[in-house]
């Protein structure tokens, strides 16, 4: 695949500088250019490792390691503690998580307010699924106020929040939306990226980054040449040309 | 685990402190994890333990246990590990961010324990206790660590060569927090610091940025450490970057995507050498490395202006410190500060910034509300150092109508934003231009500028009187604003402040507001001052602020002949003190005092007269007048200053000067005058020649 | 000064990137007698093919930036007939040190060929008429000559509206004489008469000597 980007790239500097006219290149000539361009397996190795690594596939990871023998780079046993936080964020468990993240490295909450802020939103949130009113008001009060004065860029999002008490039908109000399970994947996810960011590692794996260059390379030359295009990414066929 | 039945913590925070006295280890254990649990990313909780004496209780814990955990060196109890981690995570989050934490931290005795534990056996003890410490050592309350002495250097290197994460963080935050002088550089120049702290760069993210704020205090102001560090080689960056060299030719979309920056990288005069380290991590994909890797050449550039002069480098500062002042967070905040230090004296830099729309940008951040006070307080300097010099940034800024966003900010609670306020208001109030027209005389600013020279910080009351300094330089009729707002009687009160800048300062003002005075504005200013305060502000102890009075009364003494009798006023002691001052003065005294002399001698015979009896009183005791040490001055300013007073002296068709003519020849002064026909300043020359000429009209005056 | 709008009046046309830093200490004065502060009057002969005229001119330095070439005062036009009270004008002014400025003015709608027709006309600029002709003269040291070039261009009236039937389109070609601070002048302005010729003496406003007044922006 990073191969194909590669010709794409060069083709278009090719008939940029031929300029005008669609070319058309064939499926034989297509393939014997892919075939030209040399890959280090290593390489491909070490980027299906770092997808797997940042996604958090710990049990996928250990068994590649194993049988091609690239280095993950890191103590696996950290993505375990990783998943873990993230996974108890998604159950809606945010105190467990927060106590985790904590004993993982106590600097993470400290530092980063955004963070701590959106944690404990979705701790009041939590609160008012499970329907516990007055403790959600308390919640609010002690430790969601305080937030909101010392920082003046999450008022905004503060009154939203704490708009889910002035409703019977929390699920149905215009708020509601903050009930979704994609609230709690959007915190989760936001630890997972914290987390990682502070073990230095990338908060985005690689590969749907290439993916995406690849997208555009094809888009950029689909103007200028007929050639072998990947329509289905799934399973990277090449399409012959339409003459 | 918890089984969140009960959302809140079983235990408040005093329960919690009785807790962590029972004798019970894993009763202690739990109180301290949950008083963690509870302070971490809350000021309000920590504030509320701090107040109970949690830190201390805290604090004795960690000692305790430590103590223990020496003598059994071998096989330390798990628990005791734990409950020494656990203590320190507390002790470090009520110290992260929070200087009431951490003195507390500190006034806890605390200190050496954590220390002594970075050589323990359990490795987790090691990393919580060096994260603690380097939580201290970033706050300004942290003691300075003495690393000169031999010992400390040693124990310094050793963190810095550790192999943990955290110990090597704390290393590098020591040095920031604690390199100051020129010979605190050298000295971790010279034990070989710079070449770890290079290879600590391609480290973690924490890693590399405590490394560019620690290398940023080592170059502060430094060009020989500096050299030393361009000079070493660094050779994992040689081999990356040769490494880079390859797959960027097997990827041409890299190429296409950063062609300048990769022949800028390549064949940049900085290739290879440790300064490309740092180049590289402007590029780095966290906000806050690039902000640091910036500061870091910011702080190489103004040192040595030789590195990184080239045209590319200074875009590129500039461009990238822009696009940093769009991030939310802190980094933003701090981008103004280090593009103010980029750009600050440096016309070129502001003309560039200037192309750059930066005035446009700034400003745009002005326009939003609720700024965080650090932010505002960052871009008011920014915007004040952008303004200093080129009057085309003055007048985009004027243009943007932010001007009453910057007033708004006189009157805000952080005295730091106050004072950024004013400064940025004095080089928006350099634009001749809009002071001719009266532009900045209105009550809108006038009004809360005067209320802050009753300001309780000096340095806004300082910054205060630069503005109201450039303001009342007013050629239109519009200085009676100012008084009747109640400036002068301010500004005079301040002449008699305790500090000498706020005198200094004051007197500045109103020596401005005097130029050009008509006689009723003189009047009232002379009759506030008074010439015995005058008298006095001539003799001050502080050379400058001698300057600055000696030139309000020549501006007093300027313009309608009758203002002259000033200094004649209260039996002339005003005159008097001006005479005794000149015996023995710098220059810049110097030169007020003689063209205050001048005005008055372009008066009327009785000024001229009691002018020169001035310049003899010495002379009459066989000594040498000051004018002559004047005359004789290498400054060619108070040549020239020298030179008026004889002009006017000996000015023709009054009826004294052959007199005069004579009293300055016996003197000594004509010769002197004479023999300065050919100065090499024009001006000098020209007015000698002036008096030549005069002296001729009395035939033989001279020879 | 400004001059009665004739009948073909050109959109003035100004545009001033002059910068100035006027803070601290900066270069010492050429002149003395050309500082901030200092005073001038005179006339300015306004003549024309149908009658002789000459208006009362006086002339403040209020702004000073040698570092920068720049110059900036008001001009006082005393007995203009078609205004009640006397007219000022802003003017900035470009010192040709050189440096910032040459004598060739480049704008303003002034060509090389007017630059010098109206230089020669100053006796002090003939020493160097030939090496302007091949530089414009940035290769000449000015700063001790007893003679200062500038142009003075008017940017705005002061205390009257832009309709009150004047206009500022030209500019000032000047030469200043630091021995007695005189200060010779000619008004150009393709749409006016040509040569309106300015004369103004330094003046002590009743005393007997000189006195300088100072002020420094912080």
């Amino acid at each position: 695949m990073m191969s194909l980007f590669w010709i794409v790239i060069r083709q278009l500097e090719e008939i940029e500088a031929m300029a005008a006219s669609k070319k058309v290149i064939t499926r034989a000539e297509w393939e014997k250019k892919l075939n030209d361009v040399k890959i280090r397996k290593e390489d491909m190795n070490r980027l299906v490792m770092n997808f797997l690594v940042t996604e958090g596939y710990v049990d996928a990871a250990e068994k590649f390691q194993m049988e091609s023998g690239t280095d993950p780079g890191i103590d696996l046993a950290t993505i375990t503690d990783r998943m873990a936080v993230k996974k108890a964020v998604q159950c809606g468990n945010v105190e467990d998580a927060i106590e985790k993240v904590n004993d993982l490295n106590p600097e993470i909450l400290d530092t980063n307010p955004q963070l701590f802020f959106h944690l404990q939103q979705q701790r009041f949130i939590e609160l008012i699924r499970n329907g516990k009113v007055e403790e959600a008001l308390e919640f609010a009060q002690e430790e969601l106020a305080p937030r909101g004065e010392e920082n003046q860029s999450f008022l905004e999002e503060l009154e939203r929040t704490v708009a889910l008490l002035a409703f019977e039908d929390v699920s149905n109000c215009p708020v509601g939306g903050l009930l979704d399970i994609s609230q709690r994947l959007k915190t989760a996810s936001e630890v997972n990226a914290a987390i990682l960011t502070s073990q230095s590692r990338e908060k985005d794996p690689k590969l749907p980054n290439l993916l995406k260059m690849l997208l555009w390379a094809q888009n950029q030359l689909d103007e200028r040449a007929a050639y072998p295009r990947i329509k289905d990414l799934s399973t990277a066929m090449l399409e012959d040309p339409a003459i | 685990m918890p089984t969140a039945n009960t959302i809140f913590p079983i235990h408040g925070p005093v329960d919690l402190l009785t807790r962590l006295d029972s004798p019970d280890p894993e009763t202690k254990l739990k109180a301290l994890r949950e008083i963690k649990n509870q302070i971490i990313g809350n000021r309000t909780k920590k504030l509320s333990f701090l107040k109970l004496g949690a830190v201390p209780a805290v604090a004795s814990i960690l000692s305790s246990y430590a103590t223990q955990s020496d003598s059994q060196l071998v096989d330390a109890d798990v628990s005791t590990s734990s409950i020494i981690v656990q203590s320190a995570a507390v002790l470090g989050s009520f110290a992260c961010g929070f200087d009431a934490g951490v003195r507390a931290v500190l006034d806890a005795g605390v200190f050496p324990h954590l220390i002594r534990l970075l050589s323990n056996l359990d490795e987790k003890v090691v990393d919580a206790s060096a994260r603690s410490l380097r939580m201290i050592y970033q706050s300004r309350l942290a003691p300075k660590y003495e690393f000169v002495q031999e010992k400390n250097m040693e124990f310094l290197i050793s963190l810095i060569n550790s192999e943990c994460e955290n110990v090597t963080g704390l290393g590098a935050s020591i040095i920031t927090h604690s390199c100051q002088t020129s010979t605190e550089q050298r000295a971790l120049c010279d034990a070989g610091i710079l070449k770890k702290l290079i290879s600590l760069l391609e480290g973690s993210l924490s890693q590399k940025n405590a490394t560019l704020e620690s290398l940023a205090a080592v170059f502060k102001k430094n060009p020989e450490v500096i050299s030393k560090f361009v000079g070493l080689e660094n050779e994992r960056a040689v081999e990356s970057s040769l490494s880079q060299r390859d797959s960027s030719l097997e990827s041409p979309g890299t190429v296409i995507k950063n062609n300048t920056e990769s022949v800028f990288k390549f064949v940049g005069p900085e290739s290879g050498s440790a300064l490309s380290s740092i180049i590289e991590l402007t590029k780095d994909r966290y906000a806050r490395t690039r902000l640091l890797a910036c500061m870091c050449l910011v702080v190489i550039r103004n040192a040595s202006p030789n590195y990184l002069q080239d045209m590319g480098i200074k875009a590129k500062l500039v461009y990238l410190l822009l696009e940093l002042l769009d991030d939310p967070g802190q980094v933003g905040d701090e981008a103004s500060f280090v593009f103010s230090s980029l750009v600050a004296g440096k016309k070129d830099l502001q003309q560039l910034a200037f192309e750059n729309n930066a005035i446009n940008k700034f400003c745009n951040q002005l326009q939003k509300s609720q700024l965080h006070p650090k932010r505002l307080q960052g871009v008011l300097l920014a915007l004040a150092d952008l303004c200093s010099k080129l009057e085309s940034c003055r007048l985009t800024f004027l243009s943007l109508k932010v001007l009453n966003q910057v007033i708004d900010a006189l009157t805000h609670d952080c005295a730091d934003v106050r004072t950024s306020a004013c400064i940025c208001l004095r080089s928006v109030t350099r634009s001749i231009k809009n002071l001719c027209a009266g532009y900045f005389m209105n009550e809108m600013l006038v009004i809360p500028i005067i209320r802050l020279l009753d300001d309780p910080s000096v340095s806004v009351q300082v910054a205060a009187l630069g503005v109201i300094s450039n303001i009342v330089v007013d050629f239109t009729t519009r200085k009676s604003t100012f008084i009747q707002c109640g400036g002068v009687k301010q500004l005079v009160q301040l002449t008699k402040s305790m500090h000498s800048t706020v005198r200094f300062n004051a007197l500045w003002a109103l020596k401005n507001m005097m130029f050009l005075a008509d006689d009723r504005c003189k009047e009232g200013i002379f009759l506030e001052l008074t010439g015995s305060l005058l008298a006095s502000l001539i003799s001050d102890p502080e050379p400058c602020v001698q300057e600055q009075a000696l030139a309000l009364v020549r501006n007093l003494v300027d313009g309608c002949i009758k203002s002259i009798e000033y200094v004649f006023a209260e039996d002339g002691t005003l005159l008097d003190a001006v005479g005794r001052q000149l015996h023995n003065v710098s220059d810049e005294v110097g030169i007020q005092g003689m063209y205050l002399l001048g005005n008055v001698a372009s008066g009327n015979e009785l000024h001229k007269e009691a002018v020169l009896q001035q310049l003899l009183a010495q002379a009459d005791n066989g000594a040498q007048s000051f004018v002559i040490k004047f005359l004789q001055s290498s400054d060619s300013r108070l040549r020239t200053a020298a030179v008026w007073v004889i002009v006017n002296l000996t000015f023709p068709s009054c009826p004294g000067a052959f007199g005069r003519l004579v009293q300055l020849k016996n003197a000594g002064i004509i010769s002197q005058i004479r023999n300065m026909v050919n100065d090499s300043c024009l001006d000098v020359k020209l007015r000698v020649r002036t008096v030549i000429t005069q002296s001729m009209t009395f035939g033989d005056g001279l020879t | 000064m400004p001059v009665r709008v004739e009948e073909t009046t050109s959109s003035s046309s100004s545009s001033s990137s002059a910068s100035s830093q006027l803070s601290g200490h900066t270069s010492p004065p050429v002149c003395t007698l050309l500082t901030v502060g200092q005073a001038f009057s005179g006339t300015q002969n306004v003549s024309s093919l149908q009658k002789d005229e000459a208006w009362r001119v006086n002339v403040r330095i209020q702004g000073c930036d040698l570092d920068h070439g720049y110059l900036c005062g008001t001009m006082e036009a005393l007995n203009v007939p078609m205004a009640d009270t006397p007219v000022v004008t802003f003017w900035e002014g470009e010192i040709v040190d050189g440096k910032n400025y040459t004598f060739y003015t480049g704008k303003w709608e002034a060509l090389s060929e007017d630059d010098i027709r109206h230089w020669t006309k100053f006796p002090s600029f003939q020493p160097f008429l030939e090496q302007v002709k091949v530089d414009g003269g940035k290769s000449l040291d000015l700063i001790n000559y007893p003679y200062i070039f500038m142009r003075w261009k008017e940017q705005y009236f002061v205390n009257v509206g832009t309709d009150c039937g004047l206009t500022i389109a030209g500019f000032y070609y000047v030469c200043f004489s630091c021995t007695d601070g005189s200060i010779n002048g000619f008004y150009y302005d393709p749409n006016s008469s040509p040569f309106q010729k300015l004369e103004l003496k330094s003046t002590n406003e009743g005393r007997s000597g000189f006195s300088f007044s100072f002020y420094e922006l912080q």
